[in-house]
């Protein structure tokens, strides 16, 4: 009975934001198995009622119904995290409860929390470090809630501070004597510098047109606006859109991504971007539980948390989700060749459900590039429009024009989705957009799926190699496999989650215990707490920004976010490779042999040759960009070099020169002149648990490349990044004459009227109004209906 | 062929005299394929153009549908440790359908181009006619069978080049003694037509029908080889690991545009003579060499090999064998024939929105712009319909549940068409889906036979279901219609 080890589960919880008293009540989504094509049912779970003045479960209550509003309030979405112990000459974990610790000769007050947040999205844009916002709570044993006060160098005292929300040690006790701590976040407030009189009338001079200018408060004025957050900018003389400018800056990827004045985009401001200071109070970081043993051994364990916007389209699963990456990070890129084909089928299916619940929340004409009412395709932010401005070159609509529809679009998706549930083999594979070819703008090239929408390099999304990899598996499986009526759930029956040989070996036991607790159910937390609902391709992202986590992963030297770029070396004997760019990865695909397997870090931007547009193409230089190569996301990258050579070495190969303002691509002839370096593939996972390592990412560090404040994310993204998560399309419905029609999700008024997105246009949500009253604007859309005007 | 035509082609005397000479002819080393009929004194060479081209779509149209049949017959306890070998088959049979849609689809760009009504018709079985390579026949697939297409698909016998022609003498060994006149041939008599300015002038054609012609951009679905990355040193090749299926819908606005395309067609098929560049992938012809050399490699070792489930030759939908055609086989068996006959209602409603796609409703373009892409998307759904239907089937019995005989996608065509005007079409549609979800009802009240089955019924009422109301929709809420 003694305990060796502990674990926290889930390993990493989101919450939501949000200004209601009362936390979101529990519930998952399922599918019917009666309407396969129709929305998946929202069903109320058991929810766990904290009492607050003691800080215990009082009560199990499942609600009537989902309501995920108190008023006009969003109530916030609070995850339970639970202590799992392993006892001595026990596999398996168990849950660590009151009984237990008894059985050990220890309590609940033996158990230690501390609790660490930040929140780093001022800094990443300053680069100073007094511009981070963190928060340590603990170590504390008692069941009182502790607030999780943020603290910054930059404020304007010590006592000033940014509330991240609060954690609390739930009370256990005989009716519940789990052990678990609840993170409940911030309302989602925006935090800034306290301006003058003079001030405030300088930024509504900027803009007159803005009637309703945002003003922080003056309890949440706590920036100090002699530092750098306020009125920051892109430094003067740096390189941005001018070529022939030679200075760096770290820009983001995209660019500035924070509320500016006038308010606005940056590149629709001549790409000068002047910050109003605001701060967020979303947040992410770890819970660390210590546990001292009778014999004095210390135990612990690690779980992580983020607080994020809420999911706003409860009953819908984007195509390409974290937990995709996440299990892509598991089991590496391939499906095992021994997985249950049955299995590998219903994941399959499971892919395309998410498609057309994807495509159901794009309006796929203007998506695809279509005029709209008129105005010249470009005026809207689409990702035709993006490419075409990327590779400065004119904008085509992806698809034939007269083909594209929403309903017309879901529905063969939805026929495809119908038609594999009869047994046929998916057909499709080689639609599927491949990860490296995602600066194919050819047309065959920017048709492939998952379409008009972006990846987290920028350009159009391709699903995870393991995600690939299913549905070319399922192309090809027997003929005589038997029927099997599977479907994957947003909440899956964990048998599913596990290839049937998980426990042949080791390495494939160790990689179905991670995924079993990743996609654990924790009692009480609603399924919008988990990866599944969180969206995967992070330009920046919504919950997290997912590209921070691969800086990295190779020992020694920390990447760009976004690109190439070595930013600096934490290994100071790789001190000259700053600013120098890692160019291709190189190791052994069989360990001890010459026979190598590597990769390139970037990928070139092609488009049709106009002289032979069906088979030739060229490259879309720009003479900021001559070889006309862009960066391929880190997540798709690394996969099979993560799965094949943690703990290892491999090859990396940089540029000579420092190549802060270049864009070289990788030329084999020059493979010599190179600086060649080896490097230990860092571990993804902390030890044997399913915790993205905190050697890749500490606390604020993957949610500093989100939006600051968040909300401006939602007015600058527009749906091609997430549809189904930050829809487009709502309440649609098919016209008399047959055409698709219904409201832009952020139009104020869904009176049936589309309007297209546009930053000034005042029928839409604009920057102020979110700042103001973001939980007005941001409507939830339930069976694609949004609540009620 | 159309029995229609048929009464064009030549008085019976000359078609008999016709069908001797057809017979007598050797496959290979003849010297000469059996010849087409001659035009007929009643027709101008427009009008006889535009009945080739009639002629040329429907035998597409039997081809693509006996491939699809073959195709999806293929699997079965006999295929045995040849599994992935014959889902390469399958898969190289898939592509050539999907390439014979294709040259359906450009056989009514032609038909538009000359100014003349476009169709999708064809003949059920048992049929043949003097343009005929064999009766038109859907059976399992087999060597025999897999010799039929061979010899449809095959270019001069006497072109045939030496690694082939081995393959050529045994397609003559198996089906020679019965074979009629090859594709190629057909279509070399159209293209000679298109290009003879004195029989076929400047006036015959319509270039105004350039813009309701269809493209490749509505309709290839990106089966085509992907663009070569830049610098390529012959583009002209595809790129390894390329899309191996291309298909082919040129749109066509001159007479020069016309015969290219028809060229291509051919070429694509099985007259790689006929093409005005060298083709790299392969032709029809090719990849049922391919196939055929493989499944004799098969047969060496494995003499008792059969890569296709038990399905019948012609299945026709009827519990009653009294009124089946002669030469077809009724399925018997209470569900699987209701699974037939829904196959048949998807397979109308296919045939009937591609003639609606393709040809209406001309009286208001506005609203066939408008509803394009909801036409577009059922008319690709109703082929994963096919697909998943016959994937059923196959599955099924044939009659006594407990023989082996399994079912089989019957392809029985709708007795017309001829397009209604824009609302009685819409009503039509709403018929056929009335028809459909009283069968799906019927099969889901019975319980599954197969899970599969199950599954795909649940989804298919809701995806109708949503055709419905959309259906429903532009014609106002009574049902009754508004234009």
């Amino acid at each position: 009975m003694t305990i060796r080890e502990l674990r926290i589960l889930p390993p990493f919880a989101i919450a939501r934001l949000g200004s209601a008293d009362e936390p979101q009540d529990n519930f998952t989504i399922v599918s019917d198995p009666n309407a396969p094509l129709g929305y998946r049912r929202i069903v109320p779970q058991p929810t766990l009622i904290v009492d607050d003045d003691s800080g215990a479960i009082t009560g199990v209550r499942t609600p009537e119904k989902f309501e995920p509003r108190t008023g006009k309030h969003i109530r916030p979405v609070a995850p339970f995290l639970e202590v799992w112990a392993r006892l001595e000459g026990d596999d398996h974990f168990q849950q660590l409860t009151t009984e237990l610790l008894k059985a050990n000769g220890l309590s609940a007050e033996d158990l230690a929390w501390t609790v660490r947040v930040a929140n780093l999205k001022a800094e990443r844009r300053t680069g100073d470090a007094g511009d981070r916002v963190e928060a340590t709570v603990g170590p504390f044993s008692d069941h009182a809630l502790h607030t999780l006060d943020g603290h910054s160098p930059n404020f304007l005292s010590a006592d000033r501070v940014l509330v991240f929300g609060n954690v609390r040690f739930i009370r256990p006790t005989a009716a519940h004597p789990e052990i678990r701590l609840r993170f409940t976040p911030a309302k989602g407030l925006i935090y800034g510098p306290k301006l003058t009189a003079e001030e405030i009338k300088e930024m509504r001079e900027a803009d007159p047109s803005v009637h309703n200018l945002h003003i922080v408060p003056d309890e949440l004025a706590v920036y100090d606006k002699s530092k750098g957050w306020w009125k920051f900018s892109i430094p003067p003389g740096v390189r941005n859109a001018d070529p022939s400018i030679d200075k760096f800056y770290n820009e983001t990827l995209p660019p500035a991504l924070f509320a500016i004045i006038p308010p606005g985009p940056t590149w629709l401001n001549n790409n000068v971007a002047v910050s109003r200071g605001y701060l967020d109070d979303a947040c992410d970081g770890t819970v660390e539980v210590a546990l001292t043993l009778a014999d004095g051994t210390r135990l612990s364990a690690v779980g992580r948390i983020v607080a994020a916007p809420p999911a706003v389209v409860p009953d819908a699963l984007f195509v390409r989700t974290l937990a995709d990456d996440l299990d892509q990070a598991i089991f590496g890129p391939d499906v095992p060749r021994t997985e249950d084909e049955a299995i590998t089928r219903a994941r399959a299916e499971e892919i395309l459900r998410r498609g057309f619940e994807t495509v159901r929340y794009l309006n796929v004409s203007v998506m695809n590039g279509n005029p709209v009412q008129g105005r010249d395709p470009l005026d809207i932010d689409t990702m035709p429009a993006e490419e075409a401005f990327d590779v400065y070159r004119s904008e085509r609509p992806v698809f034939a024009p007269e083909t594209v529809d929403t309903l017309a679009i879901m529905a063969l998706h939805q026929r495809v989705y119908t038609a594999l549930r009869a047994g046929a083999a998916p057909w499709f594979p080689v639609l599927l957009r491949k990860p490296e070819d995602v600066g194919d703008f050819t047309d065959i090239g920017r048709r492939k799926m998952p379409a008009l929408m972006a990846g987290a390099d920028g350009n159009y999304l391709a699903l995870t190699r393991r995600q690939i990899d299913t549905v070319a598996r399922a192309a090809t499986r027997s003929f005589a496999m038997p029927e099997v009526d599977i479907t994957i759930e947003a909440d899956p029956d964990p048998a599913l989650l596990v290839p049937r040989n998980a426990t042949a070996d080791e390495s494939s036991a160790r990689s179905a215990r991670r995924a079993a607790e990743l996609h654990y159910v924790a009692p009480g937390n609603p399924v919008s707490t988990r990866p599944v609902t969180s969206v995967g391709n992070c330009t920046p992202g919504l919950e997290v920004d997912f590209r921070f986590v691969w800086r990295r992963v190779f020992t020694g030297i920390l990447l760009r976010e976004y690109d190439n770029l070595v930013m600096t070396a934490e290994d100071p004997q790789h001190a000259d490779l700053a600013m120098h760019r890692l160019l291709r990865v190189e190791y052994p695909a069989v360990e001890d042999s010459n026979l190598m397997r590597g990769f390139s870090t970037m990928t070139t931007q092609i488009g049709p040759n106009p002289y032979n547009a069906e088979q030739e193409s060229v490259v879309l230089s720009i003479e900021a960009n001559p070889n006309g190569v862009a960066p391929l996301e880190w997540s798709n990258l690394l996969a099979r070099m993560l799965h094949e050579r943690t703990g290892k070495t491999v090859t990396c190969y940089f540029t000579r020169e420092k190549a802060d303002l270049d864009n070289p691509a990788w030329e084999e002839s020059k493979r010599q002149t190179y600086i060649q370096r080896t490097f230990v593939v860092r571990a993804f996972f902390e030890g044997d648990t399913a915790m993205i390592s905190r050697e890749l990412a500490q606390p604020g560090e993957l949610t500093q490349g989100l939006c600051s404040p968040w909300q401006n994310d939602y007015r600058e993204c527009s749906c091609y990044y997430w549809a189904a998560a930050r829809p487009d399309f709502v309440n649609v419905e098919a016209t008399p004459s047959g055409r698709s029609a219904g409201d832009n999700w952020f139009q104020k008024n869904h009176d049936g009227e589309y309007v297209p997105d546009d930053y000034v246009d005042d029928r839409l949500v604009l920057y102020d109004d979110l700042f103001n009253h973001w939980e007005k604007w941001l409507r939830f859309a339930i069976r694609g209906k949004t609540e009620a005007k | 062929m159309s029995h229609l035509s048929n009464r064009h082609i030549a008085p019976p005397a000359a078609r008999a005299k016709n069908a001797r000479r057809a017979g007598s002819a050797a496959v290979a080393g003849a010297g000469s394929s059996p010849h087409l009929p001659p035009k007929p004194a009643e027709m101008s060479w427009r009008d006889y153009l535009v009945m080739l081209l009639h002629v040329a779509g429907e035998l597409e149209h039997s081809l693509m549908v006996e491939y699809l049949y073959s195709a999806y017959s293929m699997g079965g306890s006999g295929v045995g440790v040849h599994a992935g070998k014959v889902r390469g088959w399958q898969d190289e049979m898939l592509t050539v359908a999907r390439e014979e849609m294709g040259h359906l689809l450009s056989v009514q760009n032609a038909l538009l181009l000359l100014g003349a009504p476009v169709s999708f018709e064809r003949q059920d079985y048992p049929w043949s006619g003097p343009f005929n390579a064999f009766p038109f026949q859907l059976e399992p697939f087999s060597l025999t069978s897999l010799a039929k297409y061979l010899y449809s698909e095959m270019p001069d016998p006497e072109s045939v080049k030496p690694p082939d022609r081995p393959i050529v003498e045994r397609v003559e060994e198996l089906v020679g003694a019965q074979a009629g006149v090859r594709v190629g041939q057909v279509y070399e008599r159209v293209i000679a037509l298109v290009e003879d300015r004195r029989r076929v002038p400047d006036s015959a054609f319509y270039p105004e029908s350039y813009d309701i012609q269809m493209d490749w951009d509505e309709w290839g679905r990106s089966y085509r080889p992907e663009s070569h990355k830049p610098y390529a040193k012959n583009p002209d090749v595809p790129p390894l690991h390329s899309r191996k299926t291309t298909v082919l819908v040129p749109k066509v606005a001159t007479r020069t545009e016309l015969a290219a395309a028809l060229r291509d067609i051919a070429s694509q098929g099985e007259a790689e003579h006929l093409g005005l560049r060298v083709r790299a992938e392969p032709s029809h012809f090719d990849r049922f060499c391919g196939i055929f050399r493989e499944y004799e490699v098969i047969l060496k070792v494995h003499p008792d090999f059969v890569p296709a489930h038990r399905v019948p030759v012609n299945p026709v939908v009827g519990e009653d064998e009294a009124y089946a055609p002669e030469g077809a086989t009724p399925i018997t068996h209470r569900e699987s024939c209701e699974w037939a006959g829904l196959f048949n209602i998807r397979y109308r409603m296919l045939l009937t929105l591609l003639t609606y796609a393709v040809s209406g409703p001309r009286e208001t373009p506005d609203l066939a712009t408008v509803r394009r892409p909801t036409v577009i998307s059922r008319i690709f759904g109703e082929m994963y319909n096919l697909k998943a239907i016959s994937g059923v089937l196959v599955r099924l019995p044939l009659g006594d549940p407990m023989l082996p005989a399994r079912a089989g996608a019957p392809f029985q065509m709708p007795y017309t068409l001829v397009l209604p005007p824009e609302v009685p079409f819409w009503r039509t549609q709403l018929d056929l889906l009335d028809v459909s979800e009283g069968i799906v009802a019927e099969l889901l009240a019975r319980g599954p036979a197969l899970v599969d089955g199950d599954r795909y019924l649940r989804a298919l009422r809701e995806a109708d279901a949503v055709a419905r109301r959309w259906i429903e929709g532009i014609l106002g809420k009574t049902g009754r219609g508004r234009s």
